[in-house]
This record gives structure tokens, C-alpha cells and sequence, in this order.
């Protein structure tokens, strides 16, 4: 380095940001950073080479999740399932309400406080419905989401590894054109 | 239905809960970066790319300890970085000078350009030769290399500065050339 202001290898690894006008009128410094791209380009010359082989891994089960997960999982990526689910869910909301209204009231009272009384039980009753048709739909709802987002992540997944086995069959089959493997060799 | 892009995190994500499909998936992504890394380090395709196998294996049993997705490619190149220098302990003769390669002279071609290259990067000192690998060939930033080789940011940028006075003699009339 023979300009003693910057140090232009910082500036050529993007690390002395605002150099640009020091470098512009100074001729050691130009000189430097191109012989340093020059340098960099010829580096590069050196081209990646492909593995042998893909790396890949099959399932082990030491690492496989638990049943209890994987049968969850499964649940979950099933739309005939996830709708079995969610009737019945529903069903069981309406045999809770079902039973709570048919459930008998024992009340030894007047004519007056008796019609009281049922105006109380009728608002709580219709109380309890709402909550349960409250949570019932929130929880329609939080599965369906769950639902839609399994699907997409799993669109997401297939993609990209048909995008993938693509490029590898790709690689393959001109692999095997250049060997004389399975067809004609390149002329 | 929505697209996104899915990110290295997504799949490490996945690969934690033991979805080796998504580790495949990750695995391609990384593999010939990996596989290259190695076979310029140890120069020799079939330990490069046992290597790779033993490096991915190895990130597959610790992903659950990378506390940072986002630093996975500094945290896999660190495991593959390890593995090499474990392989150089165990079975690695040191190189006579006279073994290496000529140096090419004059109009280079593709091959004979790459020849120097190699012969140029053999003539640095093995961490000023991975520091090059790492920052010119992998990108990544003098951070993370640091991290990859366990040295401070201080000893990283002198590595490669010296590497580069070294390899401007060596590739200097050559690049000028081409």
C-alpha cells in the first residue's frame, strides 16, 4: 500500500463506505483496487465442480417425532378427517346444550317469584348457549385456519421439491449424454 | 392460496420436529457450496465429499442446538471446517513444495487459468488459504468467518490481506492478461 490515507482493501470488502472520492483522485489507489478486482476475477476463474452425489438422509427413528405427534400431524394435513372433526365437535356442543336444558329444576316457590325464576333460568340458559356458540365457532375456526395453513406450507414443499429433482434429472441427463450413457453421445 | 419463498429457518424448523424431507431439502440448498469448500481445502473429491456426508450428518444431530437460524451457513460451514481439520489430524502428510503444481506462465486458458489459480492459493498458508476461500469464494462476512474459525475479526482481515498481497504477485500479470 503506498497511499497512506485509506486502507483500499477495506473499501474493496465493502467495509469503508464514503472512500469512492479519495479512490477517484488518488492513482495509487486505483491502481490498487484494480489490480485487486483484477485479482478477485481471476480468483474466480476456478468454477464450482458438482458432488459425485446427492446427499440425502432417510428417516431414522431415533429421530423420528413421537406417534403421538406424527399422529397429529397427520390429522391435521386430512381435510376428510379435519371436517369429521368439526362435526363432531358441533355434535357434542348441541347434546351439552341439550342435556342442560332437559335437566330438571326443583323450585318450591310462589306463583310470583315462579315466573321469576323462569325468566332467570330462561336468561341464563340462553347465556350459556351463546357462550357455547361462541366457543364452538372460535374453535371452527382456529382449525380451519390451521387447516389452510398446513395445505399451503405443504404446496410450498412439494414445489420446490419438484423444482429440484427437476434441476437434479436435468444434471443427469446431460450427465449421461456427455458419458454415452443411456443415449447418443455428444458429438 | 398463498406463495412464499420458504427460508432456510422454515426448514430448519421443520427439520427439528423430525421432518427429514425438509432437512433434504435444505441439505441441496447448501451441499455444493459444502462439497466445494472441502474438496479446495482437502483437495480431493472423494474425502470432500465423505466429508459433506459426515457435515450435514452432523448438523442433522445439533440442529436442535443452532440458537440462531438465521446464522445457519456460518454455523454448518464452522461443523465443515472441523470435520476437515479432524480428517487433516488423523491421516494428512504434509505436501513437499516440490509437489505442487507449475506455474502457469504467460496467455492462460480456462484450464491453464485454473491450474494457476489452484498452484497460487496452494502457495498461502493453510488458514490464509481458507480465509480466502471463505470471504472470496463463500462470501461470507469477516463476522462470520470469525466465527467459522474461532479468531477475532483482527486475525480473519490480516489473514486475507496478507493472502491477497501473496496472490496479487502470484495472479497479477495473469489477470492482467486476461
Amino acid at each position: 500500500m503506498s497511499c497512506s490515507e485509506i486502507d483500499v482493501r477495506d473499501y474493496f470488502f465493502g467495509e469503508l463506505p464514503g472512500a469512492e472520492a479519495h479512490i477517484a483522485g488518488c492513482p495509487d489507489c486505483t491502481a490498487e483496487l484494480d489490480l485487486l478486482r483484477a485479482t478477485r476475477a481471476t480468483l474466480l476463474t476456478l468454477r464450482d465442480e458438482e458432488p459425485p452425489q446427492r446427499i440425502g438422509f432417510v428417516s431414522d427413528k431415533i429421530f423420528q417425532p413421537s406417534p403421538v405427534r406424527r399422529f397429529f400431524a397427520s390429522f391435521w394435513l386430512s381435510g376428510a378427517r379435519l371436517g369429521f372433526a368439526s362435526a363432531a365437535m358441533l355434535s357434542v356442543a348441541l347434546l351439552v346444550f341439550a342435556a342442560r336444558l332437559q335437566q330438571p329444576k326443583v323450585v318450591v316457590a310462589s306463583q310470583t317469584q315462579q315466573v321469576d325464576v323462569n325468566a332467570v333460568v330462561a336468561q341464563a340458559v340462553r347465556a350459556a348457549m351463546a357462550q357455547e356458540e361462541k366457543k364452538t365457532s372460535l374453535l371452527l375456526e382456529a382449525s380451519e385456519r390451521r387447516h389452510q395453513q398446513k395445505e399451503d406450507e405443504l404446496a410450498i414443499r412439494v414445489g420446490e421439491y419438484t423444482t429440484n429433482l427437476e434441476k437434479v434429472m436435468a444434471t443427469n441427463t446431460k450427465y449421461m449424454a456427455e458419458v454415452g450413457i443411456g443415449g447418443e453421445v455428444q458429438q | 392460496m398463498i406463495f412464499r419463498a420458504v427460508e432456510d429457518a422454515d426448514l430448519i424448523v421443520q427439520t427439528r420436529k423430525g421432518d427429514v424431507e425438509a432437512y433434504n431439502l435444505l441439505i441441496s440448498r447448501w451441499e455444493k457450496r459444502v462439497f466445494n469448500y472441502l474438496l479446495r481445502i482437502v483437495a480431493n473429491r472423494e474425502d470432500a465429499f465423505d466429508l459433506s456426508q459426515d457435515v450435514f450428518l452432523k448438523a442433522y444431530q445439533n440442529i436442535r442446538k443452532l440458537d440462531d437460524t438465521s446464522r445457519f451457513g456460518a454455523w454448518l460451514f464452522r461443523i465443515a471446517h472441523n470435520e476437515a481439520y479432524s480428517m487433516f489430524r488423523k491421516k494428512k502428510p504434509e505436501v513437499p513444495e516440490s509437489e505442487l503444481p507449475e506455474r502457469a506462465a504467460g496467455h492462460a486458458f480456462p484450464m491453464e487459468m485454473s491450474l494457476a489459480v489452484t498452484a497460487a492459493l496452494e502457495r498461502l498458508t493453510p488458514d490464509q488459504k481458507e480465509t480466502v476461500l471463505l470471504k472470496v469464494y463463500q462470501g461470507f462476512k469477516f463476522e462470520e468467518i470469525a466465527e467459522i474459525l474461532s479468531t477475532p475479526i483482527s486475525t480473519v482481515k490480516s489473514r486475507l490481506y496478507t493472502a491477497l498481497d501473496v496472490l496479487k504477485v502470484e495472479l497479477g500479470t495473469l489477470a492482467r492478461k486476461n
